[in-house]
C-alpha cells in the first residue's frame, strides 16, 4: 500500500508532470518535422538525464517517445510526408482523406486511435513485465545466452525484406561491442594501441552519432525543404480548387466508434509485434493496416482516404510504445533501438534494466508505470489543443534545424564525459550511419548487437566454464531449447507472411 | 522491380563486407597482444563474428534480385556533402575550444545557412535574427542551465 501511495505521489509530483508535458510537446514537435524522430530526440537528451531526478527524467523521455509516435502522422496526413518511419503506413489513407476534404477527421482519428493503442499496450506491459521478470530471475548463463541469441535472430530477421542486411548490421554491432576489453579476462582488444579505446566505445556518442548525426548529414545533403515547399505549393493550388466544407469535416463519437474495430486490431497487432525484439513500429503499422483491411467490411475503401486505414496503422505503431519495454524490463534486452536508448538512460539513472530491476527499484518502476498511462492523456490533450500549430512547425527549414541540433548533439556528447575521443566517435558513428542507410542497412540491429554482444559473450563463457568447455551445455536447458525453437518458428511465420503479402526478397 | 543499380550496389557492399571480415579475421589470428587463451579466450567470439560477417557478405554479394527502394533523401547523399558536413563539424568543435561557444555557434550557423540557401544575402536580417536567437538558446542551455565545463576560450 505504501509502495502504491509513494508511486502515485511521485508520479503526480509537479516535477514529473511538468517534465512529462514538456517531453510530450517536444516529442510531437520532433515527430512532426520530417527528418527528426523520437529516438533521435531521446538520444540527444541522454547526456542531460544526469541533471534531472530519475522519475522526472523517465517521465520526460516517455513523453518524447509517445509524442513522437503520434507526431509523425501530422505531416503524413497534412503533406503526404511521414514525419517518422512508423507513420509511413498512415500516408496511404491519411493524405487521401485530407485531399478528400476531411483533414480534421483524419488527424483526430489518428490521435484517438494512437492514444487507445498506446494505453492498451501500457496496460499489457504493466501486467506482463512483473511475471516475466520473476521467470527471468531463475535464468542462468545458459538461458541468458539462448535469450540473447533469440533476440539477435529476431532483431536481424524481422527487418522488412532485408534479412541478410539486418544480420550484417547486428554483426557489425557485435564487433563494435567487442572493442575495449574482454569481459572475462580484461584483455584489451581492438584498441589498436589507443589508450582511450581500452574502455570500449561509449554508448552515448555511438547512439547520438548513429541516429542523430547520420540524419543531419542526410538532411544537409538534400535541401528537402525545397521539395516540401514545392509540395506545399501544389497542395495550396489544389486546395484552392477544392471546396472545403468545415461542416462536413467534423469529428464525432459515431465516427470514432466506426473506426474502433480497426483501432483494436492495430492495438493487438502492435502490442504483440512491439514485444518482439527487433520488430519495430513500422512493421506493426503495416501489419495492422494489412490485417484491418482483410477484416474490414469495406476493404475497397482502403487506399482512398478510409478512416479505418488511418486508425489501424496509428493504433499499431503507438501500441508498440509500451510493449517494446517488456523484454527490456523483464530480461534487460532492449527490443528496439528506442528501447536501447531508454535502457541507456535508465542505467545512467542508476536503474539497471533486467529481472532484478523490478525488485530493487520498485518505487521508480511503479512510478514509471503510472507515468506511462497518464502521459497518453497528456498527449491527447496537448495534441488536440495544438494540432494547427504543429502543422506549421513541421515546415521549419533545415537550415535552421541543422546548426541547432548539431550543436546540441556535439555539446551534449562532450558534456557526458568531457572526452574529445567521444567527439571523434560521434562523427565516425554518424558517417557509419549514413553509409549503412545509403546501402539499406537497418540501424536498430547494429545498436542492439552492440548492447547485447558483451552480455552474450559473458553468458556463453560462464556457461562453458561451468561445463569445463562442453558446448552441449547450451542445449541441456529446456528453456534454452524453447527459445531456439521459438526463434526458428517466428522466422518461418514471418517468411510465410511476407510471401503471402507479396513482399519479396526476404533473403 | 529489380534494378541493375541496386544489384551492383549490393555487390559492392557484399565485397566490402567480405574484405573487412577477412581482414578482421586475419588480425585476430595474428594479433599476439590479446593475452593467453584461458578457457574460450578473448579471440574466439570476435573470430566467430568475422566468420558470420563473411557469410552474410557472400549472401549479399550473390543476391540475384534487389527490390529495395531508396527514398529521394537517401539518394541525395553524396560523398562531397558528407565530407563538407564532417569538416564543418570538426571546425565547429575546434572553434568552440579555441574562440568560444558563442562566436563558434554564430559562425557555424551562418555557414550552414549560406550553404543551404540559394541567395543567402537576400534575407540577411532573417539570418541575423535566427542565428542570434539560436546561439542565445544554445549558450543559455549549455553555459547557464546545464553548466558544462568547456576549456577556457579566447573570447566567450
Amino acid at each position: 500500500m505504501e509502495l502504491f501511495s509513494g508511486a502515485f505521489s511521485g508520479a503526480f509530483s509537479f516535477d514529473v508532470i511538468s517534465r512529462t508535458i514538456f517531453g510530450v510537446f517536444l516529442g510531437i514537435t520532433v515527430g512532426a518535422i520530417p527528418g527528426l524522430s523520437g529516438d533521435m530526440a531521446i538520444a540527444l537528451l541522454l547526456p542531460f538525464v544526469y541533471k534531472v531526478a530519475p522519475n522526472a527524467a523517465l517521465g520526460m523521455l516517455v513523453g518524447i517517445y509517445k509524442g513522437s509516435m503520434f507526431g509523425g502522422s501530422i505531416s503524413a496526413i497534412s503533406f503526404g510526408i511521414p514525419g517518422t518511419a512508423a507513420a509511413a503506413a498512415t500516408v496511404e489513407d491519411g493524405y487521401k482523406a485530407k485531399m478528400n476534404g476531411h483533414p480534421k477527421q483524419a488527424l483526430l482519428t489518428a490521435l484517438f486511435s494512437s492514444v487507445t493503442g498506446d494505453v492498451l499496450s501500457d496496460i499489457v506491459l504493466i501486467f506482463l513485465a512483473i511475471p516475466m521478470a520473476s521467470i527471468a530471475i531463475q535464468f542462468g548463463p545458459v538461458e541468458f545466452f539462448a535469450l540473447y541469441v533469440f533476440a539477435l535472430m529476431l532483431i536481424s530477421l524481422l527487418t522488412q525484406g532485408k534479412m541478410n542486411k539486418g544480420l550484417a548490421a547486428a554483426i557489425i554491432g557485435l564487433i563494435i561491442g567487442a572493442v575495449g576489453m574482454d569481459p572475462m579476462l580484461g584483455t584489451p582488444r581492438f584498441n589498436f594501441g589507443i589508450l582511450a579505446l581500452r574502455g570500449g566505445i561509449y554508448l552515448i556518442p555511438l547512439l547520438v552519432g548513429i541516429f542523430a548525426i547520420s540524419e543531419l548529414i542526410i538532411q544537409f545533403s538534400k535541401d528537402w525543404h525545397s521539395v516540401v515547399r514545392k509540395k506545399m505549393d501544389d497542395i495550396n493550388q489544389q486546395a484552392a480548387f477544392l471546396e472545403y466544407d468545415p461542416k462536413k469535416d467534423k469529428m464525432s463519437i459515431g465516427i470514432f466508434l466506426s473506426t474502433l474495430k480497426a483501432t483494436m486490431i492495430g492495438a493487438g497487432v502492435g502490442t504483440f509485434i512491439g514485444a518482439l525484439p527487433g520488430a519495430g513500429s513500422s512493421l506493426a503499422a503495416y501489419m495492422s493496416y494489412g490485417l484491418s483491411k482483410r477484416l474490414s467490411k469495406h476493404p475497397e475503401k482502403y487506399g482512398h482516404g478510409s478512416l479505418e486505414g488511418i486508425a489501424a496503422p496509428e493504433a499499431g505503431n503507438n501500441a508498440t510504445c509500451g510493449a517494446t519495454f517488456i523484454p527490456l524490463f523483464a530480461f534487460g534486452i532492449p527490443g528496439s533501438g528506442i528501447a536501447a536508448v531508454f535502457g541507456a538512460a535508465m542505467i545512467m539513472l542508476g536503474v539497471t534494466p533486467g529481472p532484478t530491476m523490478l525488485s530493487e527499484n520498485r518505487l521508480i518502476i511503479y512510478t514509471l508505470f503510472i507515468t506511462l498511462i497518464y502521459a497518453n492523456f497528456i498527449n491527447l490533450g496537448l495534441s488536440r489543443l495544438l494540432l494547427p500549430l504543429y502543422a506549421k512547425i513541421s515546415m521549419i527549414k533545415t537550415r535552421y534545424l541543422v546548426p541547432m541540433v548539431f550543436a546540441l548533439a556535439l555539446l551534449g556528447t562532450y558534456a557526458s564525459r568531457n572526452s574529445i575521443v567521444d567527439i571523434w566517435v560521434l562523427l565516425a558513428a554518424g558517417i557509419l550511419g549514413v553509409i549503412l542507410r545509403k546501402n539499406n542497412f537497418p540501424l536498430g540491429p547494429l545498436v542492439l548487437g552492440y548492447i547485447i554482444g558483451p552480455r552474450a559473450e559473458r553468458s556463453l563463457r560462464q556457461a562453458l566454464l561451468i561445463s569445463n568447455g562442453d558446448w552441449l551445455i547450451l542445449f541441456r536447458s529446456s528453456i534454452a531449447i524453447v527459445l531456439y525453437i521459438s526463434a526458428l518458428v517466428f522466422v518461418a511465420l514471418m517468411y510465410i507472411f511476407y510471401k503471402k503479402e507479396g513482399k519479396k526478397d526476404l533473403c | 522491380m529489380s534494378t541493375n543499380k541496386n544489384i551492383t550496389q549490393d555487390r559492392i557492399v557484399g565485397l566490402v563486407l567480405i574484405i573487412l571480415s577477412i581482414s578482421g579475421l586475419l588480425y585476430t589470428i595474428f594479433s599476439s597482444s590479446w593475452g593467453s587463451n584461458v578457457g574460450m579466450g578473448a579471440k574466439a567470439l570476435p573470430q566467430i563474428y568475422f566468420t558470420l560477417l563473411f557469410l552474410t557478405g557472400i549472401s549479399i554479394f550473390l543476391k540475384k534480385r534487389s527490390d529495395e527502394q531508396q527514398n529521394e533523401e537517401i539518394n541525395s547523399v553524396i560523398i562531397q556533402s558528407v565530407i563538407i558536413f564532417t569538416f564543418l563539424g570538426v571546425f565547429y568543435f575546434i572553434a568552440i575550444l579555441v574562440i568560444g561557444l558563442v562566436i563558434a555557434t554564430i559562425l557555424y550557423s551562418i555557414i550552414i545557412y549560406c550553404l543551404l540557401t540559394v541567395k543567402p544575402l537576400k534575407n540577411w536580417k532573417i539570418i541575423l535574427i535566427s542565428v542570434s536567437l539560436g546561439t542565445l538558446i544554445i549558450w543559455g542551455l549549455f553555459s547557464k542551465i546545464i553548466r558544462i565545463t568547456l576549456p577556457q576560450p579566447l573570447i566567450f
